[in-house]
């Protein structure tokens, strides 16, 4: 069985790198904005649902991403707007309520106009790289790249930005921030916007690899809220990192525990973190350094 | 500069400011001292534009502000030194120099430079993050931040809470210096020497509303400041 | 004045009662209308609708010499067992006494205990494979069980002269798992080694490192059990790992759903053995089979999915009983289903197996023929020598 392991480990970063690029749009909104913004899993499934419409009438797929995303951002300034914005002072029950409502609102209207059926995007990419010690799809180092990109262009957008300047003191200290003359309602856009930006590429992207169907967003949108606790809420870099030991653990239980075991490990690790470092690996502290 | 004009504000059901007046003069300084709880954080609060102004009026340089965003009075010259300091804990000094100029764009080499000469332990700790540094050097790096930010007038709350006695010292020789170039400053301060170093005028308040003011030398030596501070 | 009142309500009732000459008759069904499985759901409640429709037009459908106007009352059980019995206990509360579903395996079991507590109510399931929902006496099936599924990937394999194969198994899949003992008895009476043995689950999206391992173990054939848009990511995977050997699949999988998820380049030579199936009966030109795809698409402007045809014969085995019993008493329909022969029913699209005596059901469960079907270009195509025997009225 050890000789399976470079496959092995090669499964876990291919599928850790889908969720850290659905965990680092969802740990930004919460590090700046304390929204628990579940509807982040229908951002993606938009992602995923618009390019497969674009590729549908012919645009050329990787012009289909870019559009597809920038719709996204879109959604997610108006869910904001019309969501969260207005019970802003409400609590986090609200917030947690209000968040449930808009991900059940966006699945129905996916529903209605795309129907239940899973489908595909069909791969751009269908190469398969074979080495002695492992084979992985082409289209997977893609998405390991893009998750590596995202999270670089949403650090310079953070740290070598004015508005990045104003989105991490948001996060810090929001009081302190009004008081500098930042005004909310940017931060706010700015951040949803580059939220669902991110989620849109990664509905986009993984679209192509997994099927899309209105519900496609529950399962990953749970496995990011456990990489935000592993990493760090509002920590980018612990987004990533999360993802991928989360990808790595949960390949390891099922190639060598149980397949029937999946599940359990994802939550296993998330119940040992919070006993361990209730703040995370990487420190809720931290939040967007 | 600034006229406030039966303001009432509070939070919710509760109502903290019932119908205070204030005034601070072009270039004026002006204390306000009160128990605590008395309402002088609100007042801040409400200056600034954080909390709404539920009755009365706010006038700065002679327009009402009272129904204007807190990001628009800043532009116009009110800037805080909120309570608590409340620098921002994981940004180096010099990034917290740059959120006081946010308003400004692009920060100049040249305001920073004005900064570091006023306060040189800033320049000397200027990567290191803000978190790190001591409640005296958080307290003038509060101040520097504002600075940055150009104000007219200077609302200081509660600037030496919990600082040793040389961090108030330098706090008081800044807030000295502010005053001479021309800054307008409304200090809410209970400690009295501060106070009655910096402050030229004084309002004393009580459960939301004025209960004394005058010259700040005659006020504070008096026995209202006395009653209202040890509770007699 | 009031009296003119009177006079017009009574005359109006009468007027009423007099256009009751024909008789109505409801039937229940559960399907998933709406939720992730309404695509399979929602094609079996339309095709109960059009059967409905075409019956009444001609004059309604005659019982004991009276002439009855179908109406279909459905339960929406979105393929979850709550929803479904509550769906259920919804159709008993309006009265209705024959019931036409479940679709989904998770359903069937949950509601059984209900059925079997209510003799005045009978039920034709139309699509679950689950063990042990059907009880022969008000409870009967005409979709196949999971041992026809595995029975048919076993032939194939022993027809092949396959020796080692590795098994997949949607584990929330209650007929997959029921009958797996059974399953691995049966290939090892075959001569068939289980190189290794795996699970996933409905909505799961990466199987990596389930299929590393089983094409470590250098089987000679993989056995997918579940449904097809997870079919379509693990056969696309595991070539992407580097399987090779036989691909086989145990799931009903039209191939709009297949080619969905998957380019159809890379679904070339996988084998799906499963009970023969709507687009099967089209393909192999059974008249029955065609009229019904013909007036379904005339009438919803769409294709029949594949389980259409389970809920069209349903629908005519259940009325053709009523005839014969002259009547709508359950009991009376019940004893007439276990003597019923396949030769009796119109308009049925799948040929049943004959069991003894030429039965359409034994034990309350009737025997749909399965088949190995390859891929090829953009479809299913039969394998060489697949023929079919037509065993009922055409
Ligand atoms: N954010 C708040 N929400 C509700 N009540 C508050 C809030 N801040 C202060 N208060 C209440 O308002 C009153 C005045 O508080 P504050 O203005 O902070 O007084 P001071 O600064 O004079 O000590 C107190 O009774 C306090 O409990
Ligand atoms: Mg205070």
């Amino acid at each position: 069985m050890i000789e399976l392991l470079p496959q092995q480990l090669v499964n876990g970063l291919a599928l850790g790198s889908s969720y850290a690029l659905i965990a680092l749009g969802l740990t930004l909104v919460f590090g700046v904005l304390q929204i628990p913004n579940f509807p982040h899993g229908e951002l993606y499934m938009l992602g995923a649902s618009f390019t497969y419409v674009l590729v549908g009438y012919g645009v050329n797929f990787w012009l289909a991403v870019p559009i597809a995303s920038l719709g996204v951002v879109l959604v997610g300034i108006l869910l904001d707007q019309v969501g969260y914005r207005r019970i802003d002072r409400g609590g986090n029950l609200s917030l947690m309520i209000a968040a449930l409502a808009m991900s059940t609102v966006l699945q129905q209207v996916a529903t209605l106009l795309w129907g239940a059926e899973p489908h595909t995007t069909r791969t751009p990419f269908t190469g398969i790289l074979r080495t002695p010690y492992f084979s992985i799809g082409i289209y997977q180092i893609v998405i390991f790249a893009a998750a590596l990109l995202c999270w670089l262009f949403v650090w310079l957008v953070l740290h070598r930005s004015r508005l990045g300047l104003a989105i991490r003191a948001m996060a810090q200290n929001r009081t302190a921030a009004l008081l500098m003359g930042i005004e909310l309602t940017w931060v706010r856009i700015a951040t949803f916007a580059i939220g669902a930006l991110i989620g849109g590429i990664a509905g986009s992207l993984l679209g192509a690899a997994f099927p899309i169907y209105p519900t496609m967003g529950l399962n990953p949108v749970l496995k990011a809220f456990v990489i935000l606790v592993i990493g760090g809420v509002g920590n980018l870099w612990g987004a990533i990192v999360g993802g991928f030991l989360l990808g790595i653990l949960e390949i390891l239980v099922a190639g060598y525990i149980s397949s029937q075991l999946q599940d359990i490990g994802t939550f296993a690790i998330l119940v040992v973190v919070l006993i361990i470092r209730p703040n995370g690996l990487f420190g809720r502290a931290e939040v967007l350094r | 500069m600034l006229e406030i004009e039966e303001l009432s504000a509070g939070y919710d059901r509760l109502e903290v400011l019932r119908g205070v007046n204030i005034t601070v003069a072009d270039g004026g300084s002006v204390v306000v001292m009160g128990a605590n709880g008395a309402g002088k954080s609100t007042l801040c609060r409400a200056i600034s534009g954080l909390i709404e102004c539920r009755r009365g009026a706010i006038r700065f340089d002679g327009a009402d502000i009272s129904r204007v965003g807190t990001s628009e009075r800043v532009r116009r010259g009110i800037v805080q030194v909120p309570e608590g300091r409340q620098v921002f804990p994981q940004m180096t000094v010099k990034e917290n120099l740059r959120l006081g100029g946010w308003i400004h764009g692009k920060a100049k080499e040249a305001a920073l430079r004005e900064i570091y000469d006023l306060f040189p332990r800033l320049e000397e700790r200027q990567g290191q993050n803000a978190g790190l540094l001591s409640g005296g050097e958080q307290q003038l790096l509060a101040l520097g931040r504002a600075m940055m930010g150009r104000p007219k007038l200077l609302l200081l709350d509660e600037p030496t809470q919990g600082l040793s006695p040389v961090a108030i010292e330098q706090v008081a020789e800044a807030l000295i210096s502010i005053g001479r170039r021309g800054v307008s400053i409304l200090l809410v301060e209970q400690n009295l020497a501060l106070a009655e170093a910096v402050g030229r005028y004084a309002y004393v308040l009580e459960t939301g509303r004025c209960a004394a003011e005058g010259p700040a030398a005659e006020l504070l030596s008096s026995d209202v400041v006395a009653a209202s501070y040890l509770g007699h | 004045m009031k009296r003119l009142l009177a006079t017009a309500a009574i005359a109006a009732l009468l007027a009423g009662g007099s256009t009751v000459q024909a008789e109505e008759l409801v039937l229940g069904e559960i399907h998933p209308i709406t939720g992730p499985a309404s695509f399979y759901g929602l094609v079996m409640s339309q095709t109960l609708k059009m059967n409905a429709e075409q019956a009444n037009a001609a004059g309604g459908i005659d019982i004991g010499g009276k002439k009855y106007q179908i109406s279909i009352d459905t339960g929406d059980d979105q393929a979850q067992a709550t929803k479904g019995v509550a769906a259920f206990r919804k159709l008993l509360a309006d009265n209705v006494h024959f019931v036409i579903g479940p679709l989904a395996s998770a359903v069937a079991p949950a509601i059984k205990p209900v059925i079997d507590a209510r003799p005045d109510v009978l039920q034709i399931i139309d699509g679950s494979i689950a063990d042990g929902v059907v009880n022969g006496k008000n409870s009967f099936r005409v979709q196949a069980d999971a041992d026809t599924y595995n029975d048919a990937a076993i032939d194939y394999l022993k027809s092949k002269g396959i020796k080692s194969s590795a098994i997949l198994t949607d584990r929330g899949h209650q007929g997959f798992r029921m009958s797996e003992q059974r399953m691995m008895k049966s290939l090892k009476n075959a001569g068939v080694n289980i190189a290794a043995q795996e699970y996933f689950q409905m909505g799961d999206t990466d199987f990596s490192a389930q299929i590393t391992k089983l094409a470590a173990s250098q089987s000679e054939a993989l056995i997918l059990r579940g449904y097809p848009g997870e079919g379509a990511l693990i056969t696309k995977q595991a070539q992407q790992l580097g399987y090779k050997g036989q691909i086989v699949w145990e799931m009903g999988a039209p191939p709009s759903t297949v080619m969905k998820n998957i380019p159809a380049t890379q679904m070339d030579g996988v084998v799906n053995c499963i009970p023969r199936m709507m687009a099967d009966y089209i393909r192999l030109n059974v008249p029955n089979a065609i009229k019904v795809a013909d007036a379904f698409h005339a009438r919803y402007g769409k294709d029949a999915g594949e389980n259409a045809a389970f809920s069209n014969d349903a629908f005519w085995i259940l009325t053709t009983a009523m005839q014969k019993a002259g009547g709508v008493e359950p009991g009376k329909v019940a004893a007439v289903l276990k003597d019923l022969k396949v030769t009796d029913v119109p308009n049925l699209i799948i040929q049943y197996k004959p069991q003894e005596n030429g039965l359409l059901f034994k034990n309350g469960q009737a025997h749909p023929p399965s088949a190995c079907q390859i891929w090829h270009g953009e479809n299913w195509a039969s394998l060489p020598g697949d023929h079919l025997d037509l065993t009922t009225k055409n």
